[in-house]
């Protein structure tokens, strides 16, 4: 019995939606990068890119799911296999907010087109930096069934929050300042509340990946958005 | 759900002559659970459904060790009637089997052999066996019907209401759906879960489905050993064991 691959049709089947899923997350990933430098740059070229290709997340969404749901109808999996079909699908919707965060910058960056442009805090580099790595390294515990990996990325969220909430002070502080530009101010608060909710989602990813790895349902960094 | 047990099965061995079919079962079942044995053929599964009613006595050059406890009783004990244990303790087999009578008579038997009831109180009991195993309306209209122009499905849960006539404590069910058709097989996983509220059953079955599906406990045999037994929902979700997860995700090996 050693020798046959029993369960070749539903390897087959989970290998794909793990593929397409990593596919997914570089899409999404490649959208947080391109919203935040088409918004420093006020690049609507680079926006509209951006909003586009947040159909295309969108719709991807619904299709890794339609195919989830296959593999539950036609293979019955249990255990291992059907932990990784549910973090999946829990993992497609996470993906599919961080896009929507994307482009929610991405049309920030179309509104302020007119508004005098000014250098962003470098702190929004850091903080975008931190997240997609948060990103990154979930999706690399994702495929490595890793649940250490995952709680580090959880880990790394305390610092982006602290990070965040420093940021959002300082920015207060300069709305206070005549010279500035509040409209502008407010963009980049709104543009690093977003970037600190994909950190958010990254964290929830990562609880994913240890129900998977682990079948231990989690709740990390239990965080309280409203009071940020 | 009381605290008492049923079966308490402590280092069970059998052995079929030379050949050990169970090595050192440990298991503890409860009052009105249900517990599905899974695992491929030959690891032991039925052989240790029968050891709990002790069918396997019939069978020459077989031998035993171990205890098997039931409501406080060693049923291996020297003074154990085993007709009464039997009673106490019904099978359903794989292949319904009824006897080649009337609907009526089939259920009647195990009452009238066993003295339990006559005349008016038979009757009832037989009715009330047919309604529990949810095959009197289908029938009703006709007891004297012969038992073998029944439907295969039907016949098997003729095969429980003959069970249920002799008030068992426990149900033991030897893949009781396997020659039936997902209809019927419906019927059957429906009235199990109805029998549950006042039997404890004990089901072995080669559909996983089926197990996830009616039982509360699960406990995966492997080469005559207990491997893994837990709650259904941990073995078919995150079983502890890699042995249990490649064989219910069908992975064995």
């Amino acid at each position: 019995m050693d020798n046959i691959q029993t369960r070749a049709t539903l390897d087959e089947h989970l290998k794909g939606i793990m593929d397409d899923i990593i596919r997914l997350s570089s899409k999404v990933d490649t959208a947080i990068d391109k919203s935040i430098n088409a918004f420093a740059a006020c690049d609507v070229e680079l926006a509209q890119e951006v909003i586009a290709e947040d159909v295309h997340i969108n719709t991807k969404r619904f299709e890794l799911e339609e195919h989830c749901l296959h593999i539950m109808v036609t293979q019955q999996p249990v255990a291992v296999d059907l932990r990784l079909i549910v973090a999946t699908m829990n993992i497609v919707t996470e993906l599919e907010r961080i896009g929507d965060y994307a482009a929610g910058i991405a049309k920030l960056a179309v509104r302020v087109e007119m508004v005098p442009k000014r250098d962003i805090p470098n702190a929004i580099y850091q903080l975008t930096s931190q997240c997609r790595d948060m990103l990154r390294r979930a999706m690399v515990a994702y495929t490595e069934h890793d649940a250490n990996l995952a709680y580090d990325v959880a880990d790394n969220d305390d610092s982006l929050d602290t990070q965040h909430r420093m940021l959002f002070h300082k920015l207060v502080g300069e709305t206070r300042d005549a010279s500035q530009s509040t409209d502008y101010l407010l963009s980049v608060l709104f543009v690093a509340h977003n970037i600190e909710r994909i950190g958010d989602r990254a964290t929830n990813i990562a609880e994913r990946v240890i129900f998977m790895a682990s079948g231990k349902l989690t709740e990390l960094n239990v965080t309280y958005t409203d009071d940020k | 759900m009381s605290d008492e047990i049923t079966f308490q099965i402590e280092q069970l061995n059998f052995y079929y002559g030379n050949t050990q079919a169970l090595c050192d079962v440990n298991m503890t079942v409860l009052p009105r659970e249900i517990t599905a044995l899974i695992g491929p053929s030959g690891c032991g599964k039925s052989t240790f459904l029968r050891c709990l009613n002790r069918m396997n006595d019939t069978i020459t050059d077989t031998r035993i060790s171990g205890s098997i406890v039931l409501n406080g009783q060693n049923i291996y004990a020297p003074n154990i009637d085993e007709t009464e244990l039997r009673r106490q303790v019904g099978l359903v087999f794989q292949r319904p089997n009824p006897f080649p009578q009337s609907i009526f008579d089939n259920v009647a038997f195990g009452p009238r052999v066993l003295g339990i009831a006559t005349g008016n109180d038979l009757h009832e009991l037989v009715v009330q066996s047919l309604r529990a195993a949810a095959l009197w309306d289908e029938i009703k209209e006709d007891l004297k019907q012969p038992a073998l122009s029944l439907s295969l499905g039907q016949q098997q849960r003729l095969c429980i209401a003959r069970v249920l006539a002799v008030t068992p404590d426990v149900i033991l069910m030897d893949e009781p759906c396997s020659a039936l058709d997902p209809i019927a097989t419906n019927q059957i996983e429906e009235l199990i879960q109805e029998l549950k509220e006042h039997y404890t059953i004990v089901i072995v079955t080669h559909n996983m489905q089926q197990a996830a599906r009616v039982s509360d406990k699960t406990g995966f045999f492997w080469l005559g050993e207990l491997i893994e037994f837990d709650e259904t929902t941990t073995i078919f979700t995150r079983p502890s064991l890699q042995r249990t997860e490649d064989y219910v995700t069908g992975r064995f090996g």
